[in-house]
């Protein structure tokens, strides 16, 4: 018994942090509307503050005040009045990569601002932490273990009492569901918005700087473990209750104390389950949950009052354009093609192949996000799948690395397609939260192992050698065909689907489930078909990217690479092939480029800023930016060139019919 | 207990009942549908009507009971299933693919409701409707009124022709039983004509049809039989005129009026 405890108790103010970020995601998420996985990065931009000014010798009250009271709320009104609040209720995909992209650029943002130099952090608020206070059951406790305590109570005190206010609530409510019905009430939902964003925000900063003292170093990647583990506590508690929230998170810390206690460091429980706990009760409780699967069944009464969305330009632009476009695209790549064969320099024909490969990546994103509108982040996952049995056949087996490829796609298939099993009654959201957390998984616990991800040192993969040709030593630019060879045929391989029966199936699904399966289309068999079919390229993608690169290691296809590529191919659009490639060469060109600039604005981290702010126009633009350029551009020349496109005949008719009957369903 | 004798023609609805944790939404409702019949189920708003038809097409589980089609039970098959069987249906909030043509609609559900299933060729082929499948769409088109709007995309026409649409995509394919839920609500004065008439129509090829509608003119129009639901129970049926004059069916509508 005495050993029990002595674990389970210094689980408990661990857990005690998992509750502490769990609440602020229940509160941010009853009073927003929006589950935000930004909380993680403002909880972080907070903390770094917070550590830098008392790095400059402010006293600890002050930089308490500054980096909580003034600056976390100021955060959240910049996002609500900049960013969420122009995003329709009913847009969970909108919402869902908006967030995503606050929570990728905010931690590169104040690492541009301040540089990205190891900070210690800072003792905790008003404790010693190195001083045990009292003894639990004989266990130690120190001050930091007790301050955590202690603030998780107070915090819980202040969440009740907020949520209490009932008057408060329910008008944030109504806010959340129709902020124009309650427009219309006479209420002025945007303030009350405001408010809600505020409190949430400041609610976030209060957890990273309570936080900061539980690591030595102040890292991102904590806060972002941090925010999945908080939000399998506080999916416990159905995201609503915040009891429940606190006692998952206390119970999670528990359970891993016990976990780290009882398994012995060296078996495959501890280097293997243990960090994977948070990870596999989230992905349980999402796929159990029925409550959980409903998270973000809003619907608001006034979007029928929304203008149809649009279609992508190529659909209807005039036939004279198109025709020229097409040959001048058509053009464009081969002029690209031939410049890379040619006069190109090393290193920019290194970075092309890159960005061809990451094309291939990136056209699973196409197939999973843009055919069967469901938001995946674990493509790195599936590509991280491909690259490494690849590379583990071609070192210890002596498989050459191309037919490696091909078993490395058929095997991050195989796993999309048992991952889709148990994802197939989830939709939006939760199936987002879903891949993350098999991300997770992934990254924590099966990657690390040398058997799969490779010593942390890194694995040599060999280039692939052809005949008498070795790609090796012909430089980059063998390799560079090859791999437009493979692009090329993904590319038809993902034309057909779109054109074929099924690819009608995915776009009846996206549009309406309800109506697909009232016809008799099958959307399990559809979903893991797409699923398995974009896990597959995904994972081609990454064994070519890991053959290019020569050398992978397991942090190479970690969660935060997946959650980019999301960005950065909605950025582009999601919806077509082009976009696909679109993304794929921006990607790499916008870092090179970037990389010419001084000090740490060429870190890469400049790249990623620049484009989650144009993701952020995802809201405006579903189509993607490049797209809505296109459209905007094909418009303006039909005008000036007198072409009449097909599309002014198809906006003509939907303005003439939104005008009068299309105001919503009657009931 | 023994299921109806007439299960085995149309479909049958046998002592469904539905509760949402204390409330109970359907009692123990039985109703069938011959081959070639019009059923108007009406009753005041929150009777149960569209629980009833969501039990029917799949969407919600019933809490007991079960549901048959051509003498096989439907229980416990998903909505896309029960699709491939016979059951059709439109919905009270459109579901439609916005961004889709008509046409295609059209195919689609042609496609999908194929008895047998999915092929693999689905996965390569162009996604063009074959022979059949186009004279199909084509007559369907013309039945519904919507050849003129064949190409067009479904995001951007009226309510009422989106109501046309979810008809035509619910018809197509010759199924056993048609669920039209508030088919008329939206439309104007010449599409319920249209509606009315595609309704007439449908008998005379052996399709049964679940009418629920608010518009009780049209009802009387093309029901050959009304269920009147209140309350989750089903508090008469018969003929239109003699169900309207039913005392009780008048204090479910007017209160205690009458």
């Amino acid at each position: 018994m005495s050993t029990f405890l002595s674990y389970a108790v210094p689980g408990i103010p661990f857990g005690c942090t998992y509750a502490i970020v769990a609440m602020g995601l229940v509160l941010t998420y009853r009073t927003t509307g929006v589950f935000n996985f930004a909380f993680g990065s403002q909880a972080f931009v907070s903390a770094f503050t917070y550590t830098v000014l008392i790095g400059e010798g402010i006293p600890t009250w002050l930089a308490f005040v500054i980096a909580v009271v003034v600056l976390a709320p100021a955060l959240g009104w910049v996002l609500d009045r900049f960013l969420f609040r122009r995003i329709a209720a009913t847009n969970t995909t909108a919402k869902l990569v908006s967030a995503v992209a606050v929570f990728v650029a905010l931690p590169q943002i104040v690492l541009l601002m301040f540089g990205s130099a190891t900070r210690f952090s800072p003792p905790p608020l008003f404790l010693d932490a190195g001083r045990v206070y009292l003894h639990l059951f004989s266990t130690p406790i120190n001050g930091l273990e007790l301050e955590t305590v202690i603030m998780t109570a107070a915090l819980v005190l202040v969440v009740s009492a907020v949520l209490g206010a009932s008057r408060f609530g329910l008008t944030v409510r109504a806010a959340v569901e129709s902020p124009r019905l309650l427009q219309l009430e006479g209420v002025r939902s945007d303030r009350v918005l405001s408010a809600a964003w505020m409190g949430s925000s400041l609610m976030a900063g209060l957890a990273g700087v309570l936080l900061v003292p539980q690591y030595p170093t102040l890292q991102f990647n904590n806060y972002a473990i941090l925010l999945v583990a908080a939000l399998a506590a506080a999916a416990l508690g159905n995201l609503a209750d915040v009891q429940l929230a606190l006692l998952g998170g206390i119970l999670l810390g528990v359970v891993e104390g016990l976990a780290s206690g009882y398994f012995s460091t060296s078996s495959v429980w501890h280097t293997g389950l243990l960090p994977a706990i948070p990870f596999l009760l989230l992905a349980i409780l999402l796929v159990t949950r029925g409550r959980l699967r409903a998270l973000e069944d809003t619907e608001d009464p006034l979007a029928g009052s929304d203008p149809p969305p649009p279609v992508p330009i190529a659909v209807t632009r005039s036939a004279e354009l198109d025709r020229v476009i097409k040959l001048g695209g058509r053009a464009l790549a081969v002029a690209a093609v031939v410049s890379v064969l040619t006069w190109v320099p090393g290193n920019w024909a290194f970075t092309l192949t890159a960005g061809v490969v990451y094309s291939i990546i990136f056209l699973s994103i196409t197939l999973v996000t843009g055919m069967s509108g469901q938001v995946s982040l674990c493509q790195a996952t599936f590509a991280g799948i491909g690259a490494f049995v690849a590379a583990q056949l071609a070192v210890h087996h002596g498989v050459p690395i191309l037919l490696g490829a091909v078993i490395g796609a058929l095997g991050a298939m195989v796993v999309g397609a048992l991952g889709a099993l148990p994802a197939l009654r989830l939709r939006g959201l939760p199936l987002a939260l879903l891949t993350l957390a098999l991300a997770l998984l992934a990254d924590n616990a099966v990657f690390p192992y040398s058997w799969a991800g490779g010593p942390a040192s890194g694995l040599n993969v060999p280039r692939p050698q052809i005949g008498s040709i070795n790609l090796a030593t012909t430089s980059s630019k063998g390799f560079f065909v090859l791999a437009l060879l493979v692009l090329i045929a993904c590319v038809i391989g993902v034309k057909v689907v779109q054109r074929a029966t099924v690819g009608r199936y995915l776009d009846a699904l996206r549009a309406s489930p309800l109506g697909a399966e009232s016809v008799g289309i099958n959307p399990s068999a559809a979903r893991v078909f797409v699923f398995a079919l974009s896990a597959g390229l995904a994972g081609l993608g990454g064994a070519l990217y890991a053959s290019l690169q020569q050398s992978i290691n397991p942090a190479d296809f970690n969660y935060q690479f997946s959650l980019v590529f999301v960005v950065v191919v909605v950025t582009t659009g999601v919806r077509t092939v082009e976009g696909a490639i679109q993304a794929g060469v921006s990607f790499v060109v916008v870092e090179q480029l970037l990389s010419y600039l001084p000090g740490r604005w060429g870190s890469g981290g400049l790249a990623i800023v620049l484009f989650a702010f144009a993701a952020l126009t995802y809201a405006r633009h579903p189509e993607g930016v490049v797209e809505f350029q296109k459209r905007l551009w094909t418009e303006r020349a039909e005008r000036w060139l007198g072409l009449g496109g097909r599309s002014d005949r198809i906006v003509e008719m939907a303005t003439a019919s939104t005008g009068t009957d299309r105001d919503g369903p009657v009931a | 207990m023994d299921p109806l004798p007439e299960r085995d023609r149309g479909l049958s609805v046998v002592s469904v009942s539905v509760r949402f944790g204390g409330i109970a939404a359907l009692e123990g409702v039985d109703l069938v549908v011959d081959p070639g019949e019009i059923v108007g189920l009406v009753g005041p708003n929150g009777a149960g009507k569209t629980t009833l038809i969501n039990c029917v097409g799949g969407q919600l589980v019933q809490s007991s009971g079960s549901v048959w089609l051509g003498g096989e039970s439907l229980d416990g098959l998903p909505p896309f299933r029960r699709a491939r069987r016979g059951v059709a249906r439109t919905f009270q909030r459109i579901a439609v693919f916005p961004e889709l043509t008509v046409r295609e609609h059209l195919f689609i559900a042609a496609r999908a409701r194929r008895r047998g299933g999915a092929r693999w060729s689905e996965l390569v082929d162009r996604g063009r409707p074959d022979p059949d499948e186009s004279a199909e769409i084509a007559t369907t088109l013309e039945l519904v009124g919507l050849a003129d709007r064949a190409d067009a995309a479904v995001s951007t026409l009226p309510l009422g022709a989106c109501r046309l649409v979810e008809l035509g995509r619910a018809l197509i394919g010759r199924p056993t039983v048609v669920l039209a839920d508030e088919p008329s609500s939206g439309l104007d004065a010449r599409e319920r004509a249209t509606l009315a008439t595609v309704l007439r129509t449908l008998p005379a090829q052996g399709i049964g049809v679940l009418l629920v509608e608010h518009d009780l003119p049209m009802v009387s129009l093309v029901c050959d039989r009304v269920v009147v639901l209140h309350v989750g129970r089903v508090i008469a049926q018969g003929a239109f005129q003699a169900v309207m004059a039913d005392p009780a069916v008048r204090r479910a509508y007017l209160g205690q009026v009458a």
